[in-house]
């Protein structure tokens, strides 16, 4: 039985004659968190976007390789289920314009048919589980765009679990949130690595040293260094250079 | 450009205070023309007269205008909404999209009485249908589709694409992100144009001229009948000559009352329903 979850071959994304990702060819183990790094443009997101194929969202991209997950490549996985089992936070928290509550009941409508006593329990759970519902409790129906930053991008977070996602990419999630909001989500990713692979883009250099298990580091749309142990002993040049700046 | 800038403030507020000043002009000129006109025997009764209209009312024409605008709205409608989702949810091909919203602008721009020379070819005529409300009914559903289409496509675009991506990357199908996210922000637009086609509709002389509008006809109880309709009958009116124009002028004001009651309910239904979202 493989440990792997998740293959990228021969990867190559192209805008015209423009490469935004060029040969990748990375493997992914089971409950391990990954951090991408690389200076902006050089494909992290576009990479990420490409393994829950939210790439057909961006207009004119040429795609073509391989992506295999679970043993399926993903052109043969209907998009819905692909999405459902590869969840992803992007760098801006993006919430529904109706209440907290209704943010979370609707995924959970979509996949199960329950009666709203279990709803209720499983809506608790989970931002007891994202560390949401100190906060909240009192009021659930608050509109979710008036939750801050931190909780909008941990209440995404929480919708994102309730599909019991086998993979999770986030997009710099971080990004635009206070020390505080940053370590919830940080214990928040070292807890949900023993239910899922968790792959995340990141310009935190401290952030992924604190949580990966592996760093993949990336320049002009190529994987230039793939290491566990990134920090103690990197191999490229370009690795140190960008550490350095960083 | 402090100078540019001003330049432009002038304009745009000229305009605006001119535009409106001609838009408050025609509405109280029509109702100061029609007063003493417009009385419960005008609205509720037959017209009558040796020249038709210069007695009685102007019910059967109120009713029947309400009768050819609903019947192009119920044609016209479900096809724009159906074509406005396809157009931007599923069809991914930019150069099919480009030629459709072409043709879509062009239809738009065809003069209406051929779409009432089309009605009259296809269906008074060929399928047998007669004048009636249903001939002219399609003629005014052509005339309403590609505007009814273009404001619903334009406000399904307006919809953040970070919501719909977002719905997407949890899984959720087209259908269910349309349903609970993209309708509950567009209705108040949809709602809106809905309510401008029908008033479009409603306005139109050409399409229903050879189709269903006559000078005479009685309230319509069937879609195979033909009908009066406001417009046509002011254009009558005006059309026989001096002595009725002030008659004319009753039936223009209770054309504008009915614009004004329909766009009074539109904007409360869409209020009311957008406030439950």
């Amino acid at each position: 039985m493989t440990n792997e979850i998740l293959t990228i071959s021969n990867f190559n994304v192209n805008y015209g004659s423009k490469k935004i990702l060029d040969n990748i060819n990375l493997s992914f183990k089971k409950n391990t968190i990954n951090c991408i790094i690389g200076s902006s443009g050089c494909g992290k997101t576009t990479l990420l976007k490409s393994i829950n194929n939210s790439i057909v969202f961006e207009s004119e991209l040429h795609v073509d390789g391989n992506i295999c997950y679970d043993g399926k490549n993903i052109s043969d996985i209907d998009d819905s289920t692909l999405r459902k089992e590869i969840a992803m936070l992007m760098q801006m928290p993006v919430v529904f314009p109706f209440s907290l509550y209704k943010n979370l009941e609707y995924v959970l409508d979509y996949y199960l048919k329950i009666d709203k006593t279990r709803k209720n329990d499983m809506i608790v759970d989970i931002l007891k589980k994202v560390q949401l519902y100190e906060e909240v409790k009192d009021d659930l129906n608050i509109s979710a765009e008036k939750l801050s930053g931190g909780q909008k991008q941990r209440l995404c977070l929480a919708r994102a679990l309730l599909t019991e996602p086998k993979i999770i990419l986030l997009d710099e999630p971080c990004s635009a949130l206070d020390v505080y909001n940053t370590m919830c989500i940080e214990n928040l990713l070292l807890s949900l690595k023993h239910e899922s692979t968790i792959i995340i883009v990141t310009h935190n250099i401290q952030e992924a040293k604190r949580i990966n298990d592996r760093i993949i580091f990336m320049k002009d749309g190529k994987v230039v260094e793939d290491n566990e142990n990134f920090f103690e002993n990197m191999s490229t040049e370009e690795a140190r250079a960008f550490i350095n700046v960083n | 450009m402090k100078t540019l800038s001003k330049i432009i403030k002038f304009f745009s507020y000229t305009s605006f205070i001119l535009l409106m000043g001609i838009i408050i002009f025609i509405f109280l000129y029509t109702v100061y023309r029609s007063i003493g006109i417009i009385n419960f025997e005008f609205i509720f009764d037959s017209p009558r007269g040796m020249v038709l209209g210069e007695e009685g009312g102007i019910f059967p024409a109120i009713i029947g205008s309400i009768w050819f605008s609903f019947t192009a709205l119920i044609l016209a409608f479900v096809p724009a909404l159906c074509s406005a989702i396809y157009l931007v949810f599923y069809l991914k091909n930019n150069r099919v999209k480009t030629f459709i919203n072409n043709v879509f602008e062009n239809v738009a721009a065809i003069p209406s009485i051929i779409f009432g020379l089309f009605s009259y070819a296809v269906f008074v005529y060929m399928l047998g249908f007669g004048r009636c409300i249903l001939s002219a009914g399609v003629a005014l559903a052509l005339m309403i589709f590609p505007f009814l289409e273009r404001k619903i496509e334009k406000s399904f675009l307006e919809v953040d694409k970070n919501l719909l991506i977002a719905s997407y990357n949890l899984g959720i199908d087209i259908r269910r992100t349309f349903i609970k996210i993209v309708l509950p922000l567009c209705f108040k637009e949809i709602i809106s144009s809905v309510i401008l086609s029908l008033l479009f509709a409603m306005g139109a002389t050409a399409p229903i001229l050879f189709t269903g509008g006559v000078a005479f006809a009685t309230v319509p109880n069937s879609l195979l009948k033909p009908a009066m309709a406001l417009p046509l009958h002011l254009y009558l009116m005006i059309a026989q000559g001096a002595s009725q124009i002030n008659r004319a002028y009753g039936v223009a004001a209770v054309s504008l009352m009915i614009l004004f009651i329909f766009s009074t309910l539109a904007y409360c239904l869409s209020h009311k329903t957008y406030k439950k979202v």
